[in-house]
């Protein structure tokens, strides 16, 4: 890829979001902020309310970027495939934006309203049903395959 | 008292002032790069700069205020009564993050595209304008919403 800037933004993008999302997912400790105790800690204090959001940024920006750094600098004279990695940047942006969108909503939208049931056609199902059409549109959108031609 | 409770009317007055000028030059980028048929990038890549800028302040903004809203409406308000207010403020919340490493690869980015600039080079800043453009339209309107629902 000769574009030097173009390549950081996309590995850039793509380790950023795939940090974000997996830091969760694997139960990495992070610091968290306890804001009535105005402390940090990265051990769960129990019984308090804690801010895990901080943390997750910080930690996700700042490995991310170094991780870049690392990769651009080693891949410099390598020919990259330019359409595979962008391709890659932009499925990394949807996957993660469907990723919590789903995930927040079941635990807070379904599970916490006590909408979840055991039948295979309840309220997880049809959310299930939108997003993937939602998604699949997307996919149809940005690969040029559903626009009106001119 | 929280971390800058004293202030947090105020700083929530401005980080809704940032929020709706960040969402008019990013309504304009959008236009200017996506929608119109011939494209003005010299407009739409300025635009873009400054809606980019506008969402990251917001952003910070947000964060800022965060400690506020965490204990004085969401612990003691939406977690119990209105889990699905959470369920909207943490959606808004995460992909408000990925928007965000998209906003910073935007203001990268934009120093250097132009109407002549490689098609790859286009179609990423593209779809990275769009990104943010779609998820801080979400975010305003979820904003809005739960803004009501703390007022009721």
């Amino acid at each position: 890829m000769k574009d030097q800037t173009l390549k950081f933004i996309s590995y850039f993008i793509t380790i950023a979001t795939f940090i974000y999302v997996f830091v969760g997912i694997t139960g990495v400790n992070l610091p968290a902020y306890y804001p009535v105790l105005h402390k940090w800690s990265i051990s769960p204090i129990k019984d308090a309310v804690s801010m895990g959001f901080y943390g997750r940024v910080a930690f996700t920006l700042i490995v991310s970027l170094i991780a870049t750094f690392i990769l651009t600098a080693f891949t410099k004279t390598k020919d990259t495939n330019e359409s595979l990695l962008a391709g890659f940047t932009k499925a990394s942006v949807i996957f993660g934006i469907f990723f919590f969108i789903g995930e927040e909503w079941h635990k807070w939208g379904i599970e916490k309203m006590k909408f979840d049931s055991k039948p295979f056609l309840n309220y997880e199902f049809w959310f299930f049903a939108v997003l993937v059409t939602i998604f699949v549109s997307i996919v149809c959108f940005t690969t040029g395959n559903c626009r009106k031609k001119k | 008292m929280l971390f800058l409770e004293n202030i947090s009317s105020i700083l929530l007055g401005i980080h809704l002032v940032t929020a709706i000028v960040s969402l008019i030059a990013l309504l304009a980028a959008f236009s200017y790069i996506v929608l119109a048929s011939n494209k003005d990038w010299k407009t739409g890549v300025k635009a873009s700069i400054l809606g980019a800028w506008g969402y990251i302040v917001t952003f910070v903004l947000g964060l800022l205020i965060y400690p506020v809203f965490r204990v004085k409406v969401r612990a003691a308000d939406f977690d119990k009564v209105r889990p699905w207010a959470t369920g909207i403020f943490e959606v808004k919340e995460h992909i408000g993050a990925i928007a965000l490493f998209a906003a910073i690869a935007v203001i990268v980015l934009a120093g250097s595209t132009n109407d002549k600039s490689e098609d790859n080079r286009k179609k990423l800043f593209t779809f990275l304008v769009s990104t943010v453009t779609l998820v801080f339209v979400i975010k305003f309107i979820a904003g809005f919403v739960l803004t009501v629902l703390n007022r009721m």
